[in-house]
């Protein structure tokens, strides 16, 4: 909605699209590699993220309907000063290229292991940057309508995978997970959040708090849509793989999909071309909603009124960032702007957004019963 | 006008992708593996690999090539080099001979899991002689790789613990520092026996069993088929049974099922395995009568020299046990799994064995 802020007549996004804009944001929970999730006390500590996240979003949404804000940079503006907006949605720009980045990376790694073995690095990256960038050029709401399309095309083929890997699942591995152990190291528990990693663009889509009806039910729902697939996901592989296996496995889920043979159907290991065509979606909408939100922070920056200038921007940029993971330790630099950007996002800049609406709301209202 | 021109370029590039320029083969060009045979060469530090490939012309499906390495990834590339472009997607059996089996063999395939295009569903199997051998058999138009993995996954349960063993489950059992065991496969001339799991061509005459350590010992094909009721349903073995006159009464398993739980006392680990078997009469000698306690007495026997056996020497994966303590006992297991063999050695363990004899198509 936030690029419709320079019409005149503000029109609101059907819930739909705005539901389909946040699962795909999360690429429906079916996180690509995360080896280090796959621990025994893994599941309540992303219970407490669940609880932590969707609080923080509601706060987003309550905030914009109390400010009634008609973007991101008006809320931000009111609530932090100018510079400081300025700053904070600058500092979210490089967050958004990061997390895009880091998708097109992983992408590119999965497609290279079990497609196109060949393929040079960069051609890859570029086709899934590049594609990334025309969807997010066209603007915000023809990208909601491809995002809601392909959420239609690609969430039976999700449900049939997953049902057909929870029929395989050995339920005794996935009742290890009720035997838990303390966390041993509260760092390594952040880079946990990776499941949940392109939620928080939501605020870049709330509009403004005269449609909070139809704004809240969207959120939450997209929200329980991301953590039940990604649970269950989750589940499916510790259920297939077990604990350990599933942690020294680059890509578990492609890996799942890989053995699924159901009721000895030769047929269905086949799973894999399925599931690549899911992640390769996936991928591509949510990088172009990352990019669509770092344009909309570095536009905030310039004081633009457009973000598709950035275009020729930021998608090189995403391209350079993909591609120098391949070098040294540059995939954990990336990691770790992602995995703490997320958190001060989630746990620190919304709730302070939240925090100061409300005292800005009640200053303006304390004003009026004077008046 | 730009956002066409801009709309045709990405198409032109995504579809870059998906006919796969770069990779672009011919379908003469490759060679599809359908089994690898390993073998231990005489000079003890290579490996002889034996690749069982698609043919598509000629009376056979099939050709084999031999290959000497001291890995599997070096046999391939030298494959490569003189036969063209390598594929994996129709492995179904990787064969070790019965020196190989004996070996540290994980570390030599372990380039098939690395593999991305590697089919994870192939069988894996041990051979009673040479795998190469093995493999060249002429077991009519197709090929032994095919007619072992169609036996094996015959038997085949898709979930939890089960008698035959795929790379994926390999991976598994190392990744979890759990015991696994082989199916040991012949042909019917190469066998000195007949066994109970019959395709016309291969039967399965046993077992190589391994603990985290590696090679522990070998079943016999009655123990095979006794270790099959700890596993999965067994629906297939035959279950003898001396009555008072002393004649041989013998029983088809209709449907078992085998119940394990596992507790830790005194820091040990402490087993109770619960087994019930539905069995028909197959062969009724004049005279004979049928009693449950009699086949009870006798499969408590069995598989209680089988559990003996297993403690002693083979270890706790033919009964499945190391896989119950892990998943009910995982942070005891993974803090003992390097001294689980000695702890298995002086655990105690709880069988009972229940039978129900079906007469006239209904159990009693």
């Amino acid at each position: 909605m936030n690029d419709l802020n320079t019409k005149n007549k503000f029109t609101p996004m059907p819930s739909m699209r705005l539901y389909a804009l946040i699962v795909m944001s999360a690429m429906l929970g079916l996180s690509l590699s995360a080896s280090e999730l796959y621990r025994t006390d893994f599941i309540p500590l992303q219970v407490i993220l669940f609880v932590l996240c969707i609080l923080s979003l509601l706060f987003s949404v309550y905030a914009f309907g109390k400010g009634n804000f008609r973007g991101i940079t008006e809320g931000f503006d009111r609530c932090f000063s100018h510079i400081g907006s300025r700053i904070i949605l600058a500092a979210a720009a490089l967050y958004f290229i990061a997390q895009a980045s880091l998708a097109v990376f992983t992408q590119k790694e999965m497609i290279k292991l079990y497609l196109l073995t060949k393929t040079p690095d960069d051609i890859i990256i570029t086709a899934l940057a590049l594609t990334s960038a025309f969807l997010f050029y066209t603007g915000l709401r023809q990208l909601a309508g491809t995002a809601q399309l392909l959420l239609f095309i690609i969430a039976p083929l999700v449900l049939l995978l997953l049902s057909f890997a929870l029929y395989r699942s050995d339920p005794d591995e996935i009742r290890i997970l009720l035997q838990i152990t303390p966390p041993e190291d509260i760092r390594s528990s952040l880079s946990a959040t990776c499941a949940l990693w392109g939620i928080e663009s939501v605020v870049f889509f709330l509009g403004t708090g005269r449609y909070a009806k139809t704004v809240r039910p969207a959120v939450i729902w997209g929200f329980a849509t991301v953590f039940i697939l990604f649970l269950v996901s989750f589940l499916v592989t510790v259920g297939t793989f077990s604990l350990e296996g599933s942690a020294g496995i680059l890509f578990p889920l492609s890996e799942m999909s890989r053995i699924l043979n159901v009721g000895g159907l030769a047929v269905t290991e086949r799973f894999d071309v399925l599931f690549l065509f899911i992640q390769i979606i996936g991928t591509v909408i949510r990088t172009a909603i990352a990019m669509y939100c770092a344009s909309v922070g570095l536009s905030s920056f310039f004081g633009l009124r457009s973000h598709r200038c950035f275009t020729v921007l930021i998608a090189p940029a995403v391209v350079l960032l993909a591609c120098a993971c391949t070098v040294g330790s540059v995939e954990d630099i990336v990691k770790l702007i992602c995995s703490g950007g997320f958190c001060i996002i989630m746990f620190a800049v919304i709730p302070l957004f939240a925090a100061a609406t409300f005292i800005i709301s009640r200053r303006k209202g304390a004003k009026n019963n004077y008046a | 006008m730009l956002k066409r021109f801009a709309a045709l370029l990405l198409s032109a590039l995504m579809l870059l992708t998906f006919c796969g320029c770069w990779d672009m083969s011919e379908l003469n060009e490759r060679v599809f593996v359908l089994g690898i045979g390993v073998d231990v060469s005489d000079s003890d530090s290579e490996y002889i690999f034996t690749f069982q490939t698609a043919q598509f012309s000629g009376n056979k499906s099939y050709t084999d090539i031999t290959v000497t390495s001291d890995s599997l990834s070096k046999a391939v590339r030298q494959l490569e080099k003189s036969c063209g472009e390598i594929s994996f997607e129709h492995l179904s059996l990787v064969l070790l001979g019965a020196d190989a089996a004996r070996t540290d063999f994980y570390g030599t395939i372990d380039f098939l899991y690395r593999e991305g295009t590697v089919r994870r569903q192939s069988q894996l199997a041990v051979s009673y002689s040479s795998a190469g051998d093995m493999l060249k058999k002429n077991v009519g138009r197709d090929s032994i790789s095919a007619h072992t993995a169609g036996l094996l996954e015959d038997t085949d349960s898709s979930r939890g613990q089960s008698a035959t063993m795929t790379l994926s489950r390999l991976f598994v059992a190392k990744s979890t520092d759990e015991g696994y065991y082989l199916p040991l496969i012949s042909t019917a001339d190469a066998s000195p026996v007949s066994a109970s799991d019959t395709s016309d061509v291969v039967t399965v005459v046993g077992a190589y069993c391994y603990t985290a350590d590696g090679f522990s010992g070998t079943l016999s094909e009655e123990e095979t088929e006794l270790a099959r009721i700890f596993s999965d349903s067994q629906t297939s073995g035959i279950i003898e049974s001396v009555d008072m006159n002393g004649v041989t009464m013998r029983y088809k398993i209709e449907k078992s099922s085998c119940v394990k739980t596992a507790e830790i006392r005194s820091g040990k680990p402490y087993f109770e395995i619960k087994i019930s078997i539905d069995c028909s009469l197959t062969e009724n000698p004049a005279g004979a009568q049928t009693d449950e306690a009699l086949i009870e007495r006798s499969m408590y026997q069995k598989l209680d020299s089988l559990i003996t056996r297993c403690k002693n020497r083979l270890g706790a994966s033919p009964l499945g046990l190391d896989r119950t303590l892990r998943q009910s006992h995982h942070s005891w297991y993974t803090s003992n799994r390097h001294d689980f063999a000695q702890e298995f050695r002086d655990c105690e363990i709880s069988l009972t064995v229940k039978c129900n004899v079906r007469r006239d198509g209904c159990i009693q």
